[in-house]
């Protein structure tokens, strides 16, 4: 366990947010019912899958500067770890928007762009699988998520503000983010963030750790 | 550089008139495509909805812009490629490359325009508006599918790659300009699609500085 | 320049985040109108959910870490 204090802050958030996000009070609010509690699980995982794609933004610039492979490394692992967060988040979504929607797909266009943001970096790694030459990969891969993420942040932000959306206050419509948080429900929101991200990251080193064992051996191999 | 950007433009022309068979072999594309939709939907002039006009509109669009765009890059062998790295900063290429872009995906949707109004016939309420969006439109399509081009360009020319690069970057940009041609086919105001006009035109401008950006780090390597 | 350009764009899109919403109010927190699993809270049960849960995470996060285990003794057992 190297420098172990995050990864035990990690599971101490993590714990803390299943206990508290489950037993607290919440607010009573008609539709949502219990299922407000979906917000530190479901939401928490696209804040998670964000803020991992930002550390891979992150590091494919700072492959581009540095030409350093350690750093394409970073950014594949992150990417794939917010991947698994995405899919997490997208299937999460539906099942709450089932509940709360009425339907498993209710076009909203908040799910509409996270579903075009996973195809996004699905390209992504269907790219990446057809280089072979490690550089180029690394390099166009990095010049490729710089410019999807360049994409996708107005995608999801810009995009479903100007439709009307079953998400935030756009349309009046009692899904769960006409609400703004209160005090109450952020002492469990931002731990969570914190928390999933966290897990995320670690995740992700264990997979860069893997690969660069992976790395060592190959280049033995082929000096032996 | 202004000056270089305006060789490496009539370069482009230059090249497109000479090998006219491509820039022809796209225009019929454009046309037999809106054709094809024609006898598809079986619809007589007027008979389409105006969502569907526009949906399928901007989906011939699109095709042939990827199908137009991506040539830029692939078309050109690596002699040559080589060639222009020795005489052109990777700037003037790359914006060099956005701008003839743009200029042929406006031509093509002007084409598909004039076609679609012949045989589908013409909904449009407000031209102005509908006539600035395609220009708004043709640019984000080429900054964001010339930069896409040279991606695949580097990962072996492949048109499969091409495509699925392309299309989830292009989303937002042809989900701004669906809608903001629905309020032209609709006729409304120009106060309600300000918001959606600039958002497009900031997307774009995202779009091509990122491209810019990022150019010379592919064009290197 | 360029950067500046890019970072300006940047804030330009976020601030569209601004919008309005329903405050949540204390009101909604004592508001009995609204259906909630209160029985099985007042029956305890609430607390078998959270432990299974729990448990899960549990034993996910210590196969996590004996998976960071290995890979530590791996890379010390491959000095570079």
């Amino acid at each position: 366990m190297r420098q172990s204090w995050w990864k035990i802050i990690a599971i101490a958030l993590l714990l803390y947010t299943l206990a508290a996000g489950l037993l607290m009070d919440a607010p009573r609010l008609p539709i949502l019912n219990e299922t407000i509690r979906a917000l530190h699980f479901h939401v928490t995982m696209w804040f998670g899958m964000i803020l991992m794609l930002v550390a891979a933004v992150y590091y494919s610039i700072k492959y581009l500067r540095t030409n350093d492979i350690l750093c394409d490394d970073l950014a594949i692992e992150f990417t794939n770890a917010a991947i698994l967060f995405g899919v997490l988040g997208i299937t999460t979504g539906m099942l709450w928007a089932k509940f709360t929607w009425g339907d498993y797909w209710s076009g909203d266009p908040k799910q509409n762009a996270s579903a075009i943001g996973l195809l996004m970096y699905f390209a992504y790694l269907i790219l990446r699988n057809s280089l072979t030459d490690t550089q180029q990969r690394a390099r166009i891969g990095a010049i490729y998520n710089i410019f999807a993420f360049a994409a996708f942040i107005p995608l999801i932000f810009v995009l479903p503000r100007l439709t009307d959306s079953l998400h935030p206050g756009n349309g009046g419509n009692p899904g769960f983010n006409a609400y703004d948080l209160d005090s109450n429900l952020r002492m469990i929101f931002y731990p969570a963030i914190i928390g999933w991200t966290l897990l995320g990251t670690w995740i992700a080193t264990l997979r860069v750790r893997a690969r660069r064992i992976e790395r060592t051996l190959e280049d033995r191999f082929l000096n032996s | 550089m202004l000056k270089e950007i305006s060789v490496l433009i009539q370069k482009e022309l230059r090249l497109e008139w000479r090998q006219k068979y491509a820039l022809n072999g796209i225009l019929l594309y454009v046309v037999s495509a809106v054709f094809i939709t024609y006898l598809s939907v079986g619809a007589k002039s007027g008979n389409l909805s105006i969502n569907s006009w526009n949906a399928l509109y901007w989906i011939i669009i699109l095709f042939s812009a990827v199908n137009a765009v991506a040539k830029s890059f692939i078309q050109e062998h690596q002699g040559r490629q080589l060639y222009y790295y020795m005489i052109a900063s990777p700037e003037a290429i790359i914006l060099s490359k956005m701008i003839y872009n743009t200029g042929l995906t406006l031509v093509l949707a002007l084409l598909g325009y004039a076609v679609f109004s012949v045989i589908l016939g013409n909904p449009v309420q407000d031209q102005g508006l509908f006539l600035l969006n395609l220009i708004l439109g043709s640019i984000g399509f080429s900054a964001s599918l010339t930069m896409v081009s040279g991606i695949a360009s580097k990962a072996g020319n492949n048109a499969t790659l091409m495509a699925i690069l392309s299309f989830p970057v292009i989303i937002p940009i042809l989900l701004m300009a669906i809608r903001i041609s629905k309020n032209a086919l609709d006729g409304l105001d120009w106060s309600v699609s300000t918001d959606k006009l600039l958002a497009l035109a900031a997307i774009n401008a995202i779009v091509a500085v990122t491209g810019y950006i990022l150019f010379p780090y592919l064009w290197r390597s | 320049m360029k950067k500046l350009v890019t970072i300006a764009l940047l804030v330009f899109s976020l601030s569209a985040l601004a919008q309005e919403k329903t405050p949540v109010t204390a009101a909604d927190y004592s508001n009995s109108t609204v259906e909630m699993a209160d029985v099985m809270r007042s029956e305890g049960k609430i607390y078998v959910l959270v432990g299974i849960i729990v448990i899960i995470f549990a034993g996910i996060t210590v196969y996590l870490i004996n998976i960071d285990r290995k890979i530590s003794k791996l890379e010390r057992n491959l000095p570079s």
